[in-house]
């Protein structure tokens, strides 16, 4: 056996398959028609040829039949009333072999049924199967049908005759008085209020169509045992009316239309609860092909409403075949076990032209909506075949809108809720009974060889058939243009995105759709609708973004590591340094070693110099000045050598009492060492004396509040302190080698002048300052808050030369200091050199090596 | 004379241990320099004792005026709570202490630098520009001095402006003006920068020359030269 191989997964299956076996995909292109697909008819003209000979007959004698039975209704006077001939297609065939599908088999497919019907002129061709429904008085129906079937028996299939003669007795009174009951009961029309469409939605809110009767007799389907017992008699002769012995293998031609009745259980509704009544049973003749059916007029002793304007009751095809479907305590075991697969599918394929996707509402739909308006008279259509052609309009106000009366809506609804009368006797309404499946069962108990054969051979194909549904197909009732206003209150269309629905590949188990394959969607709960992805990207400008890449680069550069340039080696750091080290040590030794004192010494002062000389020549005598030392022990020499020239020249001017305060805790052990380098308290000198000549007050802490403090109150700030004012000092000379401590003298002291003026505006502050604190506080010197400064060696010894060479100390250092600033500058000065020619060489080497 | 001549001699090796460092950091440097911070630490504590607490905190209490005993009473109890700053469960105490010691000092440090720096500085750099007076030679080199004055101060001044505006690449950078006065400034900070060198350079030089010839005349006196 060849397989077939999966065009999506690639695996072998066999070839009876149509879906993969294992990924369930459709195996064959033209096997399954998928959701929104229109169905393609197919040619069922080829099974022509397997039909046997006698069914060929029957078929060609229908056709000649139809055409002497369109000529006689052309020559009648039209009748309105008479209901629709869905059967006619059988006569109207075309004899023409163009033709797509055999006119028999094109018969049974109710669409196409519906356009013919729905032309006046095939109004001729009822048949007399809905005929019978038509009549208002059936009962004379009766007799004539048990005639016809007298004569005919011997020429009836057995298993036909065996049925109908066992069964037309018990059947015909029992669901003959069914019938009739239920069609003179005053049908109401049908309401329904809009609160009680929900039974739509739930079947289960149809219990009264499944109440059971309890009125019911046991014996009301006997006919079918006595039909089921008849198959098992096949020799015995049948009288049965129902089945002209014509229409069978080995009849005579004079029953055209015998085969009628096989387009009714596949095809379209019954209209006989429809149809007007004003049908003549006299009008058709014994010997007219209509009546060949006439025995099942009579079989259930039906009784069509008299008055056309009695509204009939809707009554889907399965409520027609109710009188098939055993009621409630009947004993029927052979039918009811029959299997839901033994459907009426081998008559749809045997019999008209394959509808490879039925809808389900024609298969499976066990209640269609039979519209009334056929009752009124006046137009050979049915409302109902309208309905699926017509627009509908606007309902009127308060009364039931058309489309949900005659739509493939309500045609499509398994359950209706409609009143019944309580005295109708419902068959049972279950799934299985309610299904045309018993009533293929019925029929496919024993069939005859050529109708086995069809069915097993529609059957074959009905795999892929079933699948798919033909949404679009015209022939179904599904194209029925909604109103406006009901489109709009269809929540469906706006709420069902348009996305790829998939079919449930699945057939129904339970309910009105058992059997079906394809017909619900399955979308998927949950994961249909993603929620849309946010964007996280902020939407920052031009600017915040150049922002933010700046703000990127800076901290990217605070992380990256910084390539160190290459140091050298350190021995020759190292060198470097001892050449160095050694060199100063090597020429200022030498300088000092030799006492050189042949640098000349400029004369000419620097103007704060000769300020500061100025006021100290103006000082009264005897005055007490005010000497702060604010220098550290290192800078001393500096300082010793800085303000020597300056307190000699106060000492010997003035012979001031000199009163010392420091600003730093070792400053107070200074001011002796002062002294004694100085000359001022050395004994081959001045000889200043501590107490008498001099008073060293000691630290004063506290910093700038201190300075406040003491020039504030200098006896409260130093307790040692004589003077208690500080206006009592007559000059002010601070010794500093740190500008910013220096400063402060000077900010407290011009604070404590401005906020009381004249407090000591002549009190002159001087200052001898280190050469590293002279340029900070060169701006006070050029703002004259300070009168007078001696900044550094240089002005020290040209204060000193000045001063007579007093105390000698700058002039001592002059030389080697001298040496050793031109030492410095030509070490810088080669140095910088050597590192321009090593940047230079470096360079060149980098430039050479690429 | 023993004791000047023990007095050079520990500087003389004081000295030469200090220079010890030119070679590397050694014992030596390292002891010269403990030696240093203690004997340093011990005179500045016994100043502050000698210069401060004495005659500023306990001596006052031995005063028989109530007035200046109760004056010398709140400093003593301020002094006193600063030692709580030693042992952290109890170092609030001190806080109050330290509050007035911050709040004074500043207060004094600010009002000082308003009215004898920025106010006087100022104005001295206004008042290069006033000739009056001079003659046209002192005028012209005061109105030269003035304006390199003015002019090193406002360029050093918008060095450290940074507030820039953003190049078409997205860089910050300043106008062309801004730039050039930047540049200026940097140029008399350099010269600032080198003047401040040039002062510790001679500072340490003249100290090292005092070193040196204190060494050598130690040297002197030891060989009688």
């Amino acid at each position: 056996m060849a397989g077939l191989q999966c065009p999506n997964c690639g695996k072998e299956n066999p070839d009876f398959l149509d879906n993969c076996q294992f990924c369930q995909t459709p195996l064959r292109a033209e096997s399954s028609v998928q959701f929104g697909e229109s169905p393609v008819k197919k040619h069922t003209g080829e099974l022509e040829p397997i039909l046997p000979q006698w069914l060929k007959d029957v078929r060609q004698q229908a056709r000649e039949s139809a055409e002497e039975d369109a000529a006689e209704e052309a020559a009648k006077p039209k009748v309105s009333n008479e209901p629709p001939d869905l059967l006619a297609g059988l006569a109207a065939q075309a004899k023409d072999e163009g033709e797509e599908v055999p006119d028999w088999l094109a018969g049974i497919n109710p669409p196409e049924k519906t356009s013919e019907a729905e032309k006046p002129s095939a109004s001729g061709s009822i048949s007399d199967f809905f005929a019978q429904f038509e009549k208002s008085e059936p009962e004379p129906e009766l007799p004539r049908v048990e005639e016809e079937p007298a004569s005919q028996s011997a020429e009836m299939p057995v298993w036909m005759s065996g049925s109908t003669d066992s069964a037309q007795a018990e059947s015909k009174d029992e669901l003959s008085e069914w019938f009739t009951q239920a069609s003179m009961e005053e049908s109401k029309p049908v309401e329904i209020e809009s609160n009680e469409l929900g039974w739509i939605n739930d079947a289960t809110t149809l219990p009264s169509f499944n109440q059971p009767e309890p009125a019911k007799e046991p014996e009301d389907l006997s006919w079918l045992h006595a039909l089921e017992d008849s198959t098992k008699k096949p020799e015995q002769p049948s009288s049965a009316p129902a089945f002209a012995p014509d229409s069978l293998p080995g009849a005579g031609a004079s029953m055209p239309d015998d085969l009628n009745w096989l387009n009714q259980p596949g095809g379209s509704s019954a209209t006989a609860f429809e149809a007007p009544v004003p049908t003549q049973p006299e009008e058709q003749s014994p010997e007219s092909a209509p009546e060949d059916l006439s025995w099942l007029n009579s079989l259930g002793g039906i009784e069509i409403p008299a008055s056309p304007h009695e509204a009939a009751l809707p009554v889907s095809p399965a409520d027609a075949l109710d009188w098939l479907t055993p009621q409630e305590g009947q004993t029927i075991s052979p039918f009811e076990e029959k299997p839901a697969e033994s459907n009426l599918n081998w008559l749809k394929g045997g019999g008209q032209e394959t509808l490879i996707n039925p809808t389900p509402a024609e298969s499976t739909s066990p209640f269609t909506k039979i519209p009334t308006g056929a009752l009124d008279g006046g137009d050979a259509v049915p409302d109902w075949l309208k309905s699926a052609t017509e627009e509908p309009s606007m309902p009127a106000p308060g009364a039931l809108s058309d489309w949900f009366k005659d739509d493939d809506a309500a045609a499509h609804s398994p359950l209706q809720p409609v009143p019944i009368d309580p005295n109708f006797i419902p068959a049972p309404m279950d799934a299985e009974s309610l299904s045309n499946q018993d009533i293929d069962s019925l029929f496919s108990v024993k069939l005859p060889d050529w109708m086995s054969e069809s069915e097993s051979k529609i059957e074959g194909d009905a795999p892929q058939q079933t699948p798919a549904i033909p949404a679009s197909s015209d022939e179904s009732l599904a194209p029925v243009n909604l109103p406006s206003w009901v489109q709009a209150m269809r929540p469906a269309a706006s709420a069902v995105v348009a996305e790829p629905v998939s079919m449930s590949e699945e057939a129904e188990r339970e309910g009105p759709l058992a059997g079906l394959q394809g017909v619900i969607p399955v979308a998927p709960i949950g994961s249909s609708r993603r929620p849309k992805a946010v964007s996280l990207k902020l939407q920052a400008s031009n600017e915040q973004q150049s922002a933010a890449s700046i703000l990127e680069t800076v901290l990217a550069g605070e992380t990256t590591a910084r390539a160190i340039g290459a140091q050298s080696i350190v021995t020759s750091q190292r060198i470097l340094r001892w050449v160095l080290s050694g060199l100063f040590l090597i020429v200022l030794s030498a300088m000092i070693y030799m006492r050189t004192q042949n640098l000349p010494i400029s004369t000419d002062l620097p103007a704060s110099v000769r300020s500061a000389t100025s006021i100290i020549t103006r000082l009264p005598q005897n005055s007490s000045i005010l000497i702060v030392i604010d220098y550290e022990p290192a800078l001393a020499p500096e300082l010793e050598a800085v303000s020597g020239p300056l307190l000699d020249h106060l000492v010997l001017t003035t012979h001031a009492r000199l009163v010392f305060i420091s600003t730093s805790p070792s400053g107070a052990g200074l001011v002796n060492r002062l002294l004694l380098n100085t000359g001022i308290s050395s004994p081959a000198g001045i000889n200043y004396q501590p107490g008498t000549n001099f008073v060293n007050l000691g630290y004063l802490p506290g910093g700038a509040s201190g300075v406040r403090e003491f020039i504030d109150a200098p006896s409260i700030a130093m307790p040692g302190a004589v003077e208690a004012a500080f206006s009592e000092y007559a000059a002010v000379v601070v010794l500093t080698d740190n500008g910013e401590s220096g400063r402060l003298w000077v900010e407290q002291l011009v604070a404590k002048n401005q906020a009381d003026a004249g407090y000591f505006a002549f009190q002159p502050l001087l200052f001898a300052a280190s050469a590293q604190a002279t340029p900070l506080l060169q701006p006070y010197v050029d703002s004259e808050q300070i009168n007078g400064m001696v900044g550094g060696l240089a002005e020290a010894a040209r204060y000193e030369f000045v001063n007579n060479s007093r105390p000698g100390i700058a002039r001592i250092y002059w030389d080697t200091f001298g040496a050793g600033m031109v030492l410095g500058v030509v070490m810088m000065i080669f140095g910088s050199l050597w590192s321009l020619i090593a940047g230079l060489r470096a360079r060149r080497n980098a430039a050479e090596a690429g | 004379m023993p004791i000047d001549f023990l007095a050079g001699l520990v500087g003389l090796v004081l000295t030469l241990l200090i220079f010890s460092y030119l070679i590397g950091d050694n014992p030596l440097f390292r002891l010269a320099t403990y030696l240093f911070i203690g004997v340093s630490s011990g005179y500045a504590a016994a100043a502050i004792w000698h210069f401060v607490l004495i005659p500023k905190l306990f001596n006052p209490l031995r005063s028989n005026d109530p007035a200046q005993l109760i004056l010398a009473v709140i400093p003593f109890i301020l002094c006193f709570t600063l030692f709580a700053k030693l042992l952290p469960r109890i170092s609030w105490i001190g806080n109050f202490a330290m509050a007035i010691l911050a709040g004074v000092g500043a207060a004094t440090a600010i009002g000082g630098a308003m009215l004898g720096t920025l106010i006087p500085q100022s104005l001295a750099a206004m008042d290069m520009f006033d000739v009056r007076g001079l003659d046209t030679a002192q005028a012209f080199t005061r109105l030269v001095q003035g304006a390199i004055m003015l002019a090193g101060t406002v360029a050093a001044l918008g060095y450290f402006q940074f507030s820039a505006g953003r190049a078409p690449d997205g860089t910050p950078k300043r106008n062309a003006f801004f730039e050039a006065i930047a540049w200026l400034g940097k140029v008399f900070i350099a010269i600032t920068f080198g003047t401040l060198f040039a002062g510790v350079y001679m500072a340490a030089l003249t100290a090292m020359i005092e070193r040196l010839s204190s060494m050598i005349n130690f040297i002197r006196q030891l060989a009688g030269i």
